[in-house]
């Protein structure tokens, strides 16, 4: 490895400065703004003008306002928070179980969610339950039940390897799905369409509801996160070394785990289970930028979200292009947009599994 | 800078076994110090209990009895800060998933020193870049951690260890699998560092490495110290013979020149 000849892009090293996290994160707030200014205009119908004019707050009937304010700038901003939550959760969990294949959706994280919503969601329809937080808390115990065993499996005297964590996040990936389609096959079958459809992933039938509900969690679980980058850095060397260095591992990591799922059950229950943003973004960063996850967690943040949204644009305008130019056949709709991320993630996931055995 | 009684790392009467049924005492009753100028070689055979007991004196584990203390308290009700603070550990092997620049790794040596703030001072980049220096790596600065052989990256992990300020420094077996040069400079340094006023404990399987340059050597067996003082009296056939279970021949030296163990012929 030592003789090995001169790489071409060796991250170097240098310390980490204010103005080297700013820039970047900087440029990807701007890149934001931009989005929610920019996508909601693209499939036309909207003038922006008139939209503007009216402002998000007013109920003037105008229904340039209401597409624009009510349907489609709330899609991009929540877009920007589940991309940049789910990306952060990559980030946390690759550190924690030092694998840097981990992601909630691979792990099974995001489909234990979506079992709990599920079940929420099938015992609702049939009348059993009613109490509103009963869906939320049912997707949070979905999340925390592979968390916990994926912990276990990591465990601090490293009885497993990173790949059998990895095999073990599948396994409970595959149990959660059967019982999906268990649960599934047992609801009236008039529910089962959407439910398939949530279960894609979606953010087109959201609006201001779900930001509200997602936008606090997903900000008071970032800071969280930011300010334990420091610590990210440490567990990732493994927790005999974190721990001899001055973290206290049990509890940082518990902490760390906690935040995770709660981060993941509550953008599962807004978006449904979106797979690869976990894993996609914090790798192509980390290509770009290095290791250091003082820098890689705000710039999970800002770019996670604006990959987000491109993939979600790509769904919604992606087969009107397609059947503009004659293909495409003759579906209506929007491709779902936990297919365009997996679309892309799955083969992306191969190469870097590749990667990692070779060592690179 | 001989040890004057100024005891930094003290494990006292320490047992310690695993969880498990039939799990076998690892430690029975180990009793060790380290004194500041103290460079202690322990050594013994496979599974004596050597890496256990550097996991005790560090305060990863917990002794089932028996007390360690660094600077005088008790490590146990330490914060894992403040234990940094006092005694930096060199693992083995130092592997990770991701890649690290060598300056970025040394640099995290700084943790215990750091609130919440997630930069790197310009005071704590001097501490890195003199630490690396002081290894002879500051070559390395700016490669890929990953990328270095193990004898750099165990350099550049003592240097980290130094940027830790703690004035106890422990490693676990720091010259397996180097090859004869990094094994000489590292041995070189680590003496270095004890005679600065340190106090250092190493594990080694090479007693002719920890007779050498060593000033004290402990010999852990079956889970207690066989024999612990200065390298002359504790190597002595008819101990290592106990201890091993193979008849070695110890050649005496002419001090200062240590003995020497060979192997049966």
């Amino acid at each position: 490895m030592s003789n090995a000849p001169r790489q071409h892009h060796a991250s170097v090293a240098r310390p980490l400065t204010l103005a080297k996290v700013a820039i970047p994160v900087g440029l990807g707030a701007l890149v934001c703004i931009a989005l929610v200014l920019l996508v909601p205009l693209a499939g036309g119908g909207v003038n922006l003008r008139a939209a503007l004019a009216a402002g998000p707050w007013a109920d003037t009937g105008n229904v340039d306002a209401l597409i624009f304010w009510g349907t489609r700038v709330p899609r991009v901003v929540l877009g920007l928070i589940v991309g940049g939550s789910l990306a952060l959760t990559g980030l946390v969990l690759q550190a924690v179980l030092r694998n840097p294949l981990a992601e909630p959706y691979i792990l099974g994280i995001s489909t234990g969610a979506s079992l709990g919503r599920y079940t929420a969601l099938a015992l609702a329809s049939a009348g059993l339950v009613t109490w509103p937080l009963f869906s939320p808390v049912l997707c949070f115990v979905g999340a925390l039940a592979p968390m916990l065993i994926l912990q276990m499996l990591a465990g601090r005297h490293r009885r497993f390897s990173a790949i059998t964590i990895l095999l073990g996040g599948v396994m409970l990936n595959v149990f959660f799905t059967s019982l999906i389609l268990l649960v599934q096959f047992l609801t009236d079958f008039t529910q089962v369409r959407s439910m398939v459809l949530w279960m894609m992933g979606a953010l087109d039938v959201v609006g201001w509801r779900e930001v509200m509900w997602a936008a606090p969690v997903a900000l008071v679980c970032a800071v969280a996160i930011l300010f334990q980058s420091r610590a990210l850095n440490l567990l990732s060397l493994g927790e005999m070394t974190a721990g001899h260095l001055g973290i206290d591992v049990r509890r940082t990591v518990a902490r760390l785990l906690w935040i995770a799922t709660l981060l993941t059950s509550v953008m599962v229950s807004v978006s449904g289970p979106i797979g690869f943003v976990g894993l996609l973004v914090p790798h192509g960063l980390r290509l770009i930028f290095g290791a250091d996850n003082r820098l890689l967690a705000p710039l999970c943040v800002v770019w996670g979200g604006v990959f987000l949204v491109v993939c979600d644009f790509i769904g919604w305008r992606g087969l009107a292009m397609l059947q503009a130019t004659g293909l495409g056949g003759g579906f209506g709709g929007e491709i779902p947009i936990g297919v365009v991320t997996s679309v892309l993630g799955a083969p992306a996931f191969l190469w870097l599994l590749l990667r990692e055995k070779r060592g690179e | 800078m001989t040890a004057s009684g100024n005891v930094l790392l003290q494990a006292e009467d320490v047992r310690f076994g695993y969880d498990g049924r039939n799990a076998p005492v690892v430690l029975d009753g180990v009793s060790l110090g380290v004194s500041a100028g103290d460079f202690v070689g322990l050594a013994g055979p496979n599974g004596a209990g050597k890496t256990t007991l550097l996991h005790v004196l560090t305060g990863a584990l917990v002794p089932a009895s028996g007390t360690v203390s660094l600077g005088g308290r008790n490590i146990v009700t330490m914060r894992r800060r403040e234990v940094a603070a006092g005694v930096a550990v060199v693992p083995q092997r130092s592997e990770s998933a991701f890649h690290f620049g060598v300056l970025e790794m040394v640099l995290m040596g700084r943790q215990p020193y750091l609130g919440l703030a997630a930069f790197d001072t310009a005071e704590d980049v001097r501490m890195a870049d003199e630490a690396l220096e002081r290894v002879g790596a500051g070559a390395l600065r700016d490669k890929r951690f990953d990328r270095l052989s193990g004898g750099e990256q165990q350099l550049v992990m003592i240097a980290r260890a130094l940027t830790q300020q703690a004035p106890v420094l422990v490693l676990d077996e720091p010259v397996a699998f180097l090859d004869l040069r990094h094994q000489f400079e590292i041995m070189q340094l680590l003496a270095e560092l004890a005679r600065e006023g340190r106090g250092v404990l190493a594990t080694f399987h090479d007693l002719n490495h920890a007779a050498r340059w060593c000033s004290r050597l402990a010999l852990l067996s079956d889970g207690r110290v066989a024999a612990s003082g200065a390298p002359a009296d504790v190597l002595q056939e008819e101990l290592l013979r106990r201890v091993y279970g193979i008849a070695l021949s110890v050649i005496p030296g002419v001090p200062p020149a240590p003995p020497r163990v060979e192997f049966p012929q």
